[in-house]
């Protein structure tokens, strides 16, 4: 009973088939599928990458690198998944910043993705159980995901691995792959005492533990990555979890703990844009007096058209559901916004427009999370009233925002719906 | 002990409690001889709710002086909700330790279940009730209401509800289409109309819906009283007390 209420807890978070559509990359080469996608074929992954010393490099069948930490959990399979390990067999000298989005918003799009590709995926099909079954391979891996530094890892695999790419809905992306057979640990991991002392805690429930390193100062992408390797929560809850559910599951669950917070705060008195661009994403957040309201407006800009608005809003007494139309997107961009209205101890009515423009190559949710951070970071706008405010989001927005709007529920509740206030 | 009171049917305790959460997560009740109430409006100031339960619900009442204590509502009825027919509710409050205790009798098999609930911080201030004039009035089957509601609910955020001297009406418009629900005199579904003119306002759908589904469970009889453009009075008659709840409409 337990076990099955702790499963469906986190298919909430799991990718299909709630939601309803996946943007593809408009590419002539591989058709925007993945799994045509080919480094070896891709004119413009051949132009980022050197393809000859990345072949040279995966050559062996033993691999031998430093993993940022990184490792990745599937969902496809469910629950039987591949699990393993990303490590660096090229541009070692980055590994650093090879798994951290916090610093990923500043880089271009291409040293971004030759960083990222140069990360080999030795994985293997696992139960999730595995991560509580004395799995070595699952072991080694939860040894790995607790490291705050870089570890030397060894996989040996029994072919050679193949040069592509991969891509996800919301994680980032990575290069080639091998099935390995074994994956060792050649130095041992730094493993932050916190850390240590929250995965032997089996009294903990996984939320509770999440909110817990949060407060102690890790990164949302530190906290999924031991979310995925199942070292969190009570010994019922400890599973591999799919990294794309994790992500989701961090970002939700923070999200819940700080607006419980900030829903007790005083609302905002002025009417503040923020806006950020990068990496041909554009992210505008509005936050207008009211009470806790949260809307996303999501548009697709492609060369001949635009796709979207995909809208999905939470608005006072309205019964909590899975954001279906924005996925993801919707709770990395929820997070940033909470923190930001924490810090200044006010609570507001947000709508945010996210834009994606041509040029864009999925590389997960992270740009939301982390372009809102920045949005918010700069100065804003500020206006008087709703209408200029409203006017001025338009302005600084594509002209398909204008019409959008009609259809928001956050707008059309501040403008119509009276209160009883005396 | 400052109060201690036991009402004969802790299901139907319950099941107003469950009523009161529907706007509320947390509120102040004061207590005082006379019975408990409360007032309170949900954080958005949207919604209204008016709660009390006179002495002459109880089997045994008893206050010393009159005292105001903040609770989670919905904390309370996790504890209570479970409640059997046949249970018996027993309500304390001790001042010194700021703790409300709950037992839930059953006399038939002799057993007792007792819980207790810490008080909160009491932090807004006494919420006034606005002092509202009605230009219509309908007494409505609280079934057929709900119906009407979750219909309209099916095609908008939004519905319009509508008193005419001759019927109620319970119409709402959306993007792919729209509902109207007529609910006429002489039937089971309208019991009585007061209505000059027609009038008419519209209002939230998540708060008509969660306000009317909490009512239902604790009366068969809705009335609802309303004015063009205005907040809209919906009553739930509560044998020996009151359960209503005001909200404010949409502008169109």
């Amino acid at each position: 009973m337990l076990m099955r209420l702790a499963m469906r807890q986190l298919r909430l978070y799991s990718e299909q088939p709630r939601e309803k559509r996946r943007e593809k990359v408009e590419c002539n080469v591989c058709g925007g599928i993945p799994r045509f996608c080919s480094i070896n074929l891709c004119p413009f992954f051949r132009k980022l990458l050197n393809v000859e010393r990345l072949r040279e490099k995966i050559s062996r069948s033993s691999i031998y690198g430093p993993s940022p930490p990184s490792i990745l959990v599937g969902s496809y399979g469910y629950p039987r998944v591949r699990i393993g390990a990303l490590v660096a067999v090229d541009r070692e000298e980055e590994v650093k910043e090879a798994d951290n989005p916090r610093v990923w918003i500043t880089r271009d799009m291409e040293s971004l993705l030759a960083m990222r590709l140069s990360l080999l995926y030795g994985r293997e099909v696992k139960p999730v159980s595995a991560a509580r079954a004395g799995d070595k391979m699952a072991e080694n891996m939860q040894e790995l995901a607790m490291s705050s530094k870089p570890v030397y890892t060894e996989l040996e695999s029994d072919k050679r691995p193949l040069l592509r790419a991969g891509f996800l809905a919301r994680t980032a992306p990575f290069g080639p792959v091998a099935n390995v057979l074994q994956l060792k640990l050649t130095e041992n991991p730094a493993v932050p005492r916190k850390i240590d002392q929250i995965a032997g805690d089996y009294d903990l429930r996984a939320a509770d533990a999440v909110v817990e390193l949060y407060r102690s100062g890790f990164t949302e992408n530190e906290i999924t990555r031991l979310m995925s390797a199942g070292v969190l929560g009570s010994k019922i809850e400890r599973r591999l979890v799919p990294t794309e559910w994790s992500i989701t599951a961090v970002d939700d669950i923070l999200g819940k703990v700080l607006r419980n917070e900030v829903k007790r705060y005083p609302e905002m008195v002025r009417y503040q844009l923020h806006q950020a661009k990068a990496l041909y994403n554009r992210v505008t957040v509005a936050l207008i007096p009211g009470p806790w309201m949260f809307e996303v407006l999501e548009f697709w800009i492609r060369e001949d058209r635009v796709k979207g608005p995909y809208i999905d809003a939470e608005i006072p007494m309205k019964k909590e559901i899975y954001p279906e139309n924005v996925g993801g997107a919707y709770h990395a961009l929820r997070l940033p916004v909470l923190e930001y209205l924490r810090g200044v101890k006010r609570q507001a009515a947000v709508i945010t427009v996210i834009e994606i423009f041509p040029g864009w190559i999925p590389l997960g949710v992270w740009r939301f999370r982390e372009l809102a951070r920045r949005a918010l970071q700069q100065e804003p706008k500020v206006f008087n009233d709703l209408e200029q405010l409203v006017k001025n989001l338009v302005d600084s927005t594509g002209r398909y925002v204008e019409k959008a709007l009609r259809r928001s529920s956050v707008l059309s509740f501040l403008r119509k719906q009276s209160t009883l206030k005396i | 002990m400052i109060f201690s009171v036991k009402f004969p049917s802790a299901d139907y305790f319950a099941d107003l409690m469950k009523a009161v959460t529907a706007v509320v997560e947390e509120g102040t009740f004061v207590v005082d001889q006379e019975g408990m109430k409360l007032t309170a409006m949900d954080p958005a100031h949207i919604s209204l709710v008016n709660f009390e339960l006179t002495k002459a619900a109880a089997e045994e009442y008893s206050c010393e002086k009159q005292v105001e204590l903040t609770i989670n509502i919905n904390e309370l009825h996790k504890l209570i909700r479970k409640a059997k027919k046949n249970e018996i509710i027993t309500l304390e409050y001790d001042d010194e330790k700021k703790r409300l205790s709950v037992t839930l009798t059953n006399p038939a098999a002799s057993t007792e279940r007792r819980f207790t609930l810490n008080t909160l911080e009491t932090v807004t201030g006494k919420t006034p009730v606005p002092n509202l004039s009605f230009e219509a009035k309908a007494r409505v089957s609280a079934e057929a209401f709900r119906v009407a509601i979750e219909d309209a609910a099916t095609v908008s955020d939004y519905a319009k509800l509508t008193i005419a001297p001759d019927a109620v009406i319970i119409s709402s418009k959306g993007e792919m289409g729209s509902h109207s629900t007529k609910l006429a005199p002489g039937g089971t579904a309208v019991f009585e109309i007061e209505a000059q003119h027609e009038v008419s306002a519209s209002f939230s759908l998540n708060y008509l819906e969660k306000i009317i589904k909490a009512g239902k469970t604790v009366a068969e009889e809705s009335v609802i009283e309303l004015s063009s453009n205005r907040p809209v009075k919906l009553s739930f008659p509560v044998p020996s007390g009151k359960l209503e709840y005001l909200i404010a409409p949409r502008i169109e």
